[in-house]
This record gives structure tokens, C-alpha cells and sequence, in this order.
């Protein structure tokens, strides 16, 4: 028996349900981890402020 | 943690040759478009010239507005934010330099053979292979390099930008080698290896996500520095931006095949595609509502900076070409618009909007730092971005208009059940106006263009003398001495090992580990990419129904195949699409709908994607050669209201016989039955020229034809759409009643030299 002939035997909806589900379980995942280390996101979203490059400011 | 800092230079004078590039070939790429727009309504402007006319120009236009312009521009962004975020030089002096003049190469081999018909066919990856194989080594030495920055890098967690910048790298790799895979002819000829609907799929697949990896994704992330830097805000959120990155990571992959709704494109494929292209509309706005509200409390610095001004407007283009894409993948709604210019104007809100003015706003950002000095004119910047705001609005609103004009004439019927306006010509008239507006429109973004170009000349021109290196400094990266967040299963736990890793996964500790490793994080990209493309990929190439067989397609014939190579070479796919959906209006216009199995022996395949002119799939027979011949010399010979150019050079360029079987051979090695044809190609070429030939000058045409490249061409469109009105030759009674029916006669007529030569299969 060849792949093929599996797949082909296959429903075709599940083509679309399997990876739904995935995503949808992935997105929960990453939506919980969200919940958590507030901390963290606030040191991590101001990064690109934190330079000390000394071509900023070189301007004007 | 080591406490002694390190100081070290950033390279920017690889930058600033990006931001040089960026804005040249930005003027080029709008001058090209400009000029692709006013052929629309003067098609004489190619001036009889084979290398300016519109089907071989539209890709050239295309590929400098995505790879020179907005390549260039990702280039910048990327060399000039990642230094800075990872805190460290780039990895190889050398290989930037070699990245930069290697790219620009590539854009220079571009420019040299689109023009010349040197083209794959497939949208944005037109290029023949030497040129393929030539961007596979530039991207891996640009990967290389970038890898090697985050290596050394002295900050530990990578930032969001870096993520997205990881993701184009990664993934751009990935569509390219797939959807390029070819056999090589000669050096400027190959096939590709995938035929009909897989080589539609592919195509789309990567399609859609070159606009996904090379236009979305490298852009945002351009957008969560260049942003917050310009307004001095810290983004918005970041949680939102881990939940919209990998939501689009994971989901983008998916929506290619909303492109070939209604096609020969199996049924599942293309509701799997609109399904994820709804659910994209969520992860972008993500992205959109990131970077707007990123502006709280800086708002009032718009109205003073031009920088931000860009910003704002290309953000939000990026809301709202996201909203049109997921409504344009619905397939009732994609009936209206799929061939029409209103996805010309989608797809132009993209790239003017975002990618356009995001690239200005860095531009601009930039200018000023890396050469530094003082921006030459501000009040010039401020000028370009209302020009180009007004530019993108003329343009957009006239092209949508036009496109859902067309849609709907083309699918309107009259009160007695037929086609309102069964000639397509009258549906080009009626939007000849929309396309002046077009021309206007892309005048004045191009005006801008020209404009930014200039600032940053001037700007340049005021350089001090010598320049300071850009400096900085940081602690290098010892071990990791911070709180562990590893996985690691307390002893004497009652809870199972899944269950702890579930605890772990809750408490979410994985993706703070993921941003210090960032190989880890790659191959987390790298599978989300796979996987999701596996999905769709493998059941296309090995469900079997999906491409039922059908017995009487046969391959081309030698000099059909040839004729076909010149189609491909032409663009005519630039204008004319060879799918005809199952849709009423198309079949009452076109005839029978486009069947999958009809396509097998189609390397590469040539659907297209829009129709300035009608569908060509049933062409076959439908008018006498002679018809052709007058069409192709003086297309207002035929339509007096034409805007096709004339192709007078296919009169006078010879038909290079020699090339013939090498074309066959490649095709035979790719799979198709090309029985005796792979031993006498050439010879049998030459026969059916010769009667095609014959059967003009007998219609009371010109003589000489022969040698010329107009017979081959001619030769693949009457063969077009024609196997499936051929009943097997087993059933002689079936074949009586065929032969017997009146309207085909001159399919009968004119395809008896094909048909000859097509059984000789």
C-alpha cells in the first residue's frame, strides 16, 4: 500500500479539522502564556530605548 | 553575569549603501510602473519593441518593486536595527559586502533578461535558475551573517523584531527552493518540475507568502523598532506581539490557495485556504492595533514629524489591506474579484501603503543618522509624504473602481438570459478613464519617490568629512545566571512528567527561554512553517482524485511546445488567463469550464491571475489562422479598440528549430509521454509549420511564415482547450457525431495538422 492510496483514502475534512486544531491549541497556549511574568514584557517592550548608540542624537 | 562592558562599532556603511539602493530602485520600479500604466492606454508606447512591451515589462515592474526596492529597504532595516538590538557588530564585514553587491547583481540580472523574455512564468519568481541559484547563495550568506550577529550578540533576549526578521529569513529560504525547482533546458531556459494544478499550487503557495515573508513579516518587524524609536515610546504590548507573531507565523502558510478559487484547484485546498485566510484578519490587526497604539500620548508629534507621519499611514494601509485580503479570500466574494483590477488595487494599498511608506519613514529615520548631519529639507519630506498620500488614494480608488466595474460586467446577463456585454472589449473601454486616473495616481507617487531620492542625495552631500563610527557598549553574554525556567521534574512529585510539563506550559516560562535561544526559537519557526505547508502540500501532490485523468489530453506537439515557450516568454499570461472557472457568466463567455486533467502535461502552468484581456483556454480553434496572423500583427486590426500591443518582431524573429528537441527531451525527462517525438522533434516541427503555413497563405495570407516564430505561437493557441473536444479514437461512432458537428468545423479544420502530429503520441 502506497502513501497515496492512503491519503486518498482519507476524509477529505480532515485536511482542514486537524490543523484548526492545532492552531487552536497552540493559540491557547500562547494566549495563557500571556497571563503570566508581567515583568518581563514591560523590561522586554522598551528595548529599543535602552541604546546607549552614539549615533543617536549625532543628527541635527 | 560579567560585569566588565565591552565597546564596539556598528557597521553602517553597509547600511547606507542600502538606503542608497533602496531609493534608486525605487524610482526605477515606480518609472516602470508608470510607464506599464500609460501603455494600458496608449499600447503604441512600446514603440514596436519587443523588449518594452507590457507582458515582458509587468514582471520586471514586479520584481523591482519587491526584491530591488522593498528588498533593499528590509536590508537597511534589518543591518541598521538588528546591530543595535543585539548589541553587537554583525557577523562578517565581508559578507555584508558581499550580500549588498550580490544583491544588487541579482536586481541588475533581472533588469537584463525580464525584458528580454528570459522568465519561468510563475508571478515574482519569474527568474531563470542561473539567477535562482545565484539568490540561494546571497541568502545564505546573508543568513549566515545575521546568524552570526545573534550568536555574538551581548543582549541576551532577542526582541520582537528580531523574531520577525528570523521568520523572513528562514521561511523566504524555504519558498523559494520549493517553488523553484526546475530542469534546466540551456542557460536561459528550464521547466519547471510541477505541472498544472501542483505547479499552480506551489505557485500560489509561495505566492502569497512571498507577500507574507518578503512584504509582511520583515516589515513589522521593522516597524516594532524604527516605531518606537521614532516616537521614543516603548511598544504598545508585547504580549500582543508574541500572540500576533506566531499566530501569523503559523496561519499565513496556509491561505495560498485563495488565490485559484473556483479553478481546477481541488475543492478542499481552496476552502482550507479561504478558511485560514479569515482567521489572518485577527493576528494582523494585532499587528496594526501594536503599532498604533504605540503612538498613546506621542500622538501630538505627528503633525511636527514626517518620519511618524509615513508611520502612522503605513500602519494603518496595513489594516486595511489586511481586512480587503481576508474579505477578497472569500470564494463569493473572490468571484467578483479574482482576474479584475480590483486585486491590482489591493494589492497596491499593500505596497504603496505599507511597504512603501513604512520604507519612507525609515528612510527618513535613517537619512539623518547614518550620514550624519541634518535631514537636507524636512519641508521636501513633508511634501513627498502628501504627495504620495494623494498618489495612493487617485490610484487605489480609480483601480477599484475599475475592478469591481469589470467584475461586474463580465458576469452581467440581460433580461433575456444573455451575456449584457458578451464582447470583453467593451468591458476595457468602459475603464479606460479608471486607468488614466491610474496614471495620474502613479505619476505623483512617483513624483515622491524621485523626491526622497533627492532629499537623501542632498542630505549625503552634507556629510561631514569623515565619519564617526557609530559606537556602543555592553557586557558580553556570560553564562545564564538568571532565574532557571527550564523544565525540570521535581523529585518526589505525585504528578506525572506530562502533567508537570503542562504546569510548565501554564505558567509560561517556554517563550522567555525561547527569546535566549534563539536556535531553538528558529527551529520552532522552521516547524510551524513545515508542518503547516506539509498539510497542504502533501495531500495535494497524492490524492489522486484530485487530478482525474482525462484520455484524450495529449502532450504538445514539438512545435506547440516551442510556441507555448514563446507564450511564456511573451507574458501573455500578464494579460490573458487560460481558466476557465466554473461560473456561468464564464462558461456562456469562454465555453467549457477548465478541468484539471487538462493541465498534466502544463510545465510551468499558465492560469494567471488576471484578465486585461479575455481567457485564452478555449481559444483553439475559435478563430481561422489567418485571424491570428492579422490579430498578433495589428490587434486593432481585429478589435479596433484594442489595447494589446502588436507583436510585429514574431513576424520577423526566426524559430530557432535547433532548440526544439532539447525543449522535448527536458519535457521528456519531467514525465510526459513524449513517445517518438523525443527521437524527431525537430523534423516534426518543421512538418506541421509547413501546413500551418500552407493553411494561411490558402486563407489568403502572408507567405513565409515559416521560419518564424509567429507559426509556433500560433500553433500552441490553436491547440488551446482543444483535447477534451476530442472524443478517444476507439469509439469511431462517438468520433462520426463529433466530426459531423457544425460549430466546430473550424476547430476541425484547424487543428488537423495538430491533431496529426498529436497522435503521432
Amino acid at each position: 500500500m502506497k502513501l497515496s492510496d492512503v491519503m486518498s483514502a482519507m476524509h477529505m475534512t480532515i485536511y482542514a479539522e486537524l490543523p484548526l486544531l492545532i492552531f487552536v491549541g497552540v493559540f491557547i497556549g500562547v494566549a495563557l502564556h500571556l497571563l503570566q511574568g508581567p515583568q518581563h514584557f514591560e523590561a522586554m517592550r522598551s528595548l529599543p530605548l535602552d541604546e546607549k548608540d552614539s549615533s543617536e542624537g549625532r543628527e541635527r | 553575569m560579567s560585569t566588565h562592558t565591552e565597546k564596539f562599532n556598528y557597521d553602517d556603511a553597509t547600511v547606507r549603501k542600502f538606503v542608497f539602493a533602496t531609493a534608486v530602485w525605487g524610482v526605477v520600479a515606480t518609472l516602470v510602473g508608470l510607464w506599464l500604466a500609460l501603455m494600458l492606454v496608449m499600447p503604441q508606447l512600446n514603440f514596436g519593441l519587443a523588449q518594452l512591451s507590457f507582458g515582458r515589462l509587468r514582471p520586471l515592474h514586479t520584481n523591482a518593486a519587491i526584491f530591488a526596492f522593498a528588498g533593499n529597504a528590509i536590508f537597511a532595516a534589518i543591518y541598521y536595527s538588528s546591530q543595535r538590538l543585539l548589541k553587537t557588530r554583525m557577523f562578517s564585514d565581508a559578507l555584508s559586502k558581499f550580500h549588498f553587491w550580490g544583491w544588487q547583481a541579482i536586481i541588475v540580472a533581472a533588469a537584463l533578461t525580464l525584458p528580454f523574455g528570459i522568465t519561468q512564468s510563475k508571478e515574482y519568481a519569474e527568474l531563470e535558475w542561473p539567477i535562482d541559484l545565484a539568490i540561494v547563495v546571497v541568502w545564505v550568506a546573508f543568513a549566515v551573517n545575521f546568524f552570526g550577529a545573534i550568536a555574538k550578540r551581548r543582549e541576551r533576549h532577542i526582541y520582537v523584531a528580531i523574531w520577525f526578521y528570523v521568520a523572513t529569513i528562514v521561511t523566504v529560504a524555504i519558498l523559494h527552493i520549493f517553488n523553484n525547482l526546475a530542469l534546466p533546458v540551456s542557460l536561459f531556459k528550464s521547466y519547471g518540475i510541477y505541472a498544472g494544478v501542483q505547479d499552480a499550487f506551489m505557485q500560489w503557495w509561495y505566492g502569497h507568502n512571498a507577500v507574507a515573508f518578503f512584504l509582511t513579516t520583515p516589515f513589522l518587524g521593522l516597524m516594532y523598532y524604527f516605531l518606537p524609536k521614532a516616537a521614543n515610546r516603548p511598544v504598545y504590548s508585547y504580549r500582543l506581539s508574541i500572540l500576533h507573531f506566531w499566530s501569523l507565523v503559523f496561519i499565513y502558510i496556509w491561505a495560498g490557495p485563495h488565490h485559484l478559487h473556483y479553478t481546477a484547484l481541488p475543492e478542499w485546498a481552496s476552502t482550507l485556504g479561504m478558511l485560514f485566510s479569515v482567521m489572518l484578519w485577527m493576528p494582523s490587526w494585532g499587528g496594526m492595533i501594536n503599532g498604533l497604539m504605540t503612538l498613546r500620548g506621542a500622538w501630538h508629534k505627528v503633525s511636527e514629524d514626517p518620519v511618524l507621519k509615513f508611520f502612522v499611514v503605513g500602519i494603518t494601509f496595513y489594516g486595511m489591506a489586511t481586512f480587503e485580503g481576508p474579505l477578497l479570500s472569500i470564494k463569493s466574494v473572490n468571484a467578483l474579484s479574482h482576474y479584475t483590477d480590483w486585486t491590482i488595487a489591493h494589492v497596491h494599498s499593500g505596497a504603496l501603503g505599507w511597504n512603501g511608506f513604512m520604507t519612507f519613514g525609515m528612510l527618513y529615520y535613517l537619512t539623518p543618522r547614518i550620514f550624519q548631519t541634518k535631514l537636507w529639507s524636512k519641508k521636501l519630506a513633508e511634501v513627498h509624504f502628501w504627495v504620495g498620500t494623494i498618489g495612493i488614494l487617485l490610484y487605489i480608488v480609480a483601480i477599484y473602481a475599475a475592478g469591481v466595474t469589470q467584475g461586474l460586467m463580465w458576469r452581467a446577463f440581460d433580461s433575456t438570459g444573455r451575456l449584457a456585454y458578451p464582447d470583453f472589449i467593451e468591458t476595457v473601454v468602459r475603464i479606460l478613464p479608471m486607468y488614466w486616473v491610474r496614471v495620474l495616481g502613479g505619476l505623483l507617487f512617483m513624483s515622491g519617490m524621485f523626491m526622497a531620492l533627492f532629499n537623501i542625495i542632498m542630505t549625503w552631500r552634507g556629510r561631514p568629512a569623515r565619519y564617526e563610527e557609530s559606537s556602543d557598549e555592553a557586557a558580553p553574554l556570560g553564562a545564564y545566571t538568571g532565574p532557571v525556567t527550564e523544565f525540570v521534574l521535581p523529585k518526589h512529585s505525585t504528578i506525572s512528567d506530562t502533567g508537570h510539563r503542562v504546569i510548565y506550559f501554564m505558567a509560561a516560562k517556554w517563550h522567555r527561554v525561547w527569546e535566549r535561544q534563539p536556535l531553538k526559537f528558529t527551529i520552532w519557526v522552521a516547524i510551524s512553517v513545515i508542518v503547516a505547508s506539509l498539510f497542504e502540500v502533501v495531500p495535494t501532490f497524492l490524492i489522486r482524485s484530485n487530478i482525474p485523468t482525462i484520455a484524450s489530453v495529449k502532450p504538445y506537439t514539438p512545435l506547440e511546445l516551442i510556441g507555448r515557450d514563446i507564450y511564456v516568454s511573451e507574458g501573455c499570461y500578464n494579460c490573458h488567463s487560460q481558466m476557465i472557472r466554473p461560473i456561468r457568466s464564464e462558461t456562456e463567455r469562454y465555453g467549457e469550464y477548465s478541468k484539471p486533467g487538462e493541465f498534466v502535461y502544463d510545465h510551468p502552468f499558465q492560469w494567471g491571475s488576471r484578465r486585461i484581456g479575455p481567457d485564452l483556454h478555449r481559444v483553439g480553434g475559435k478563430y481561422p489562422y489567418l485571424w491570428h496572423v492579422r490579430h498578433m500583427q495589428d490587434p486593432r486590426s481585429t478589435t479596433p479598440q484594442s489595447i494589446m500591443p502588436a507583436y510585429t518582431w514574431l513576424f520577423k524573429d526566426d524559430l530557432d528549430y535547433a532548440s526544439i528537441q532539447p525543449r522535448v527531451d527536458a519535457m521528456a525527462m519531467l514525465g510526459v509521454p513524449y513517445g517518438q517525438a523525443v527521437l524527431h522533434g525537430e523534423s516534426m516541427a518543421r512538418a506541421q509549420a509547413k501546413q500551418i503555413s500552407a493553411e494561411i497563405v490558402a486563407q489568403g495570407g502572408p507567405d513565409q511564415l515559416e521560419a518564424k516564430k509567429i507559426i509556433a505561437l500560433i500553433a500552441y493557441l490553436q491547440r488551446l482547450g482543444t483535447d477534451i473536444k476530442k472524443l478517444p479514437a476507439s469509439d469511431p461512432a462517438a468520433k462520426s457525431t463529433a466530426d459531423n458537428r457544425g460549430p466546430q468545423t473550424n476547430i476541425l479544420s484547424n487543428s488537423a495538422p495538430a491533431k496529426s502530429a498529436t497522435e503521432a503520441f
